[in-house]
């Protein structure tokens, strides 16, 4: 294993399993807390900073005798390390690439993970593969509830869970799925779902939510009222409208095969051959085949590839996972170079 | 693709913008972003930590802020002041939440279901949540009560609530 800190060559979310994985590749619940007399992470000092890691290494410490987990402080780790981190999920970009006292923890199916000194001072997280967000949140609740014995979260009896930004505030409870819905993007109806969604408070967002852009086909959808609601209503809301979403985007393939399978075995055959063949890629341009690839593995239309190498793909050629794969830093057109020559590969382990 | 208000530029900017769950779309360039009081590079770092309303308040403080701050205290604990909660978009400690609540209904209304939470509670409130949760019920029957102009049982609701406040 080339990354000693895990288990396996990609995270519990990123398996391909669970249910309506062709589509739902992960269902994540997230929570944000506070400890109770403590300034929010972007105004405390480097003292109390590290007051702050300190109590919650040693909560997490605990933690680890029902739970095994890998604690880490980020400070000074490389930054293709903690790239790695954002890649896998289990850190935030913002956590990556913040100063002072923070740290990360999570197990060793990378199904857990918590941040320290994130925009809050704990973030805690479950991600499963799959239409699995109730299954997420039932893993999540005794483990916030052991946290919640060790360290006293910031409460208020009006607001609920302190955070520092409002748009967390009461439950600090984001819930999302993430979601491939390449039909619903050729076929030019993925408006319909987006304006869907939004009608109904929920966020559509890019593959590593907050503030990105949809790649690939890629669409993350999650709450974004945590306030005066119950976390079975965020969740409720999110699983009240997945099934439509589900049900439009499996009709829109099967109508794709029905009426152009000729022009879409065309993209995803062309797709592969790119992938398969190319010498310089970058990760963008990787990711849009990639979509293509995957939907002809789910469609049964490439029959030598299977959905491990195309999860393996997605994940290791993003530029940490590619640059710790090969031991050493990568300037961009060497990434571009090397992410083709792994993309090659993987695939050539099918072919030979 | 070309700025939709100037036609001229490339667009740098791609707006969402919901009122009354109806959704617009604008590109923009980045001049005509930033006329429009959305400053790219504050729109970069912030973005996700804007709220709706915050996006479209104009930079510079209005009337509103201005009230505010001047009437509320700066944070004994963490220093925050009002003025610069709403520009960053950002509490600085707990203690700010009460520091600043005569606005804070206003804010979340914007984005929030209610203000009041009804999700999780810590073991040490539960005792403490009970009761206000119990309090919120019984206010909004009162008021109720008094747009039905049943001013009796309003009455009646009121003297329950006094107690309920006192502790008895």
């Amino acid at each position: 294993m080339i990354f000693e800190d895990f288990k396996s060559e990609v995270g519990e979310w990123l398996q391909g399993t669970g249910p309506d994985s062709d589509l739902v590749i992960s269902s994540r619940v997230r929570l944000a807390r506070n400890l109770a007399n403590s300034p929010f992470t972007s105004v405390a000092n480097e003292e109390q900073s590290r007051k702050v890691a300190d109590r919650i290494g040693v909560a997490l410490d605990r933690l680890g005798s029902g739970l095994p987990l890998q604690v880490h402080p980020l400070e000074n780790r490389p930054v293709v390390e903690r790239q790695v981190l954002v890649e896998r999920h289990l850190v935030s970009h913002e956590l990556a690439t913040g100063e002072g006292p923070r740290l990360v923890g999570f197990d060793e199916t990378e199904s857990f993970s918590v941040m320290g000194n994130e925009e809050d001072h704990l973030r805690l997280q479950v991600m499963k593969s799959g239409n699995q967000l109730d299954q997420a949140w039932e893993q999540m609740c005794p483990l916030e509830r052991a946290l919640e014995e060790e360290l006293q979260f910031a409460f208020h009896n009006k607001y609920g869970y302190l955070t520092a930004c409002p748009t967390n505030v009461g439950t600090g409870l984001r819930a999302s799925v993430m979601l491939h819905l390449p039909a619903l993007v050729i076929t030019g109806q993925i408006e319909q779902v987006t304006s869907a969604a939004t009608k109904i408070h929920l966020a559509v967002r890019g593959l590593f939510g907050e503030g990105t852009e949809a790649q690939g086909d890629f669409f993350q959808i999650s709450n974004q009222r945590t306030l005066g609601l119950t976390e079975e209503q965020i969740l409720d809301n999110i699983a009240s409208v997945l099934p439509r979403i589900i049900e439009y985007e499996r009709k829109l393939r099967e109508e794709l095969l029905e009426r152009r399978r000729e022009r879409i075995e065309d993209r995803i055959g062309r797709a592969y051959g790119i992938l398969s063949h190319a010498h310089v890629m970058t990760s963008k341009e990787a990711l849009e085949h990639l979509s293509l690839v995957r939907l002809g593995v789910t469609m049964g239309l490439l029959e030598g590839v299977s959905m491990t190498q195309v999860n393996r793909m997605f994940l290791h050629s993003q530029p940490g996972h590619l640059q710790c794969l090969q031991g050493e830093p990568l300037s961009s057109d060497d990434r571009d170079r090397k992410r083709a020559d792994l993309l090659r590969g993987i695939l050539g382990d099918s072919a030979g | 693709m070309l700025c939709e208000k100037c036609q001229q530029n490339e667009v740098t900017v791609h707006l969402t913008d919901i009122v009354n769950n109806t959704k617009r779309e604008y590109h923009l360039c980045r001049d005509c972003a930033r006329s429009h009081g959305v400053s790219i590079k504050a729109t970069l770092e912030n973005f996700k930590n804007l709220t709706i309303p915050e996006f479209y308040s104009p930079p510079d403080a209005t009337e509103e802020e201005s009230t505010v701050s001047a009437t509320s205290q700066d944070c004994p604990d963490c220093g925050m002041t009002y003025a610069r909660f709403r520009k960053e978009g950002k509490f600085g400690c707990p203690r700010d939440y009460d520091l600043f609540s005569d606005s804070l209904d206003d804010l979340f209304g914007k984005i929030q279901p209610s203000c009041q939470h009804k999700g999780r509670v810590p073991a040490r409130f539960h005792g403490a949540m009970a009761q206000t949760l119990e309090v919120e019920r019984l206010r909004q029957e009162m008021e109720q009560a008094a747009i039905d102009e049943d001013y009796e049982k309003a009455a009646a609701l009121k003297s329950q609530l006094k107690s309920l406040e006192q502790g008895s």
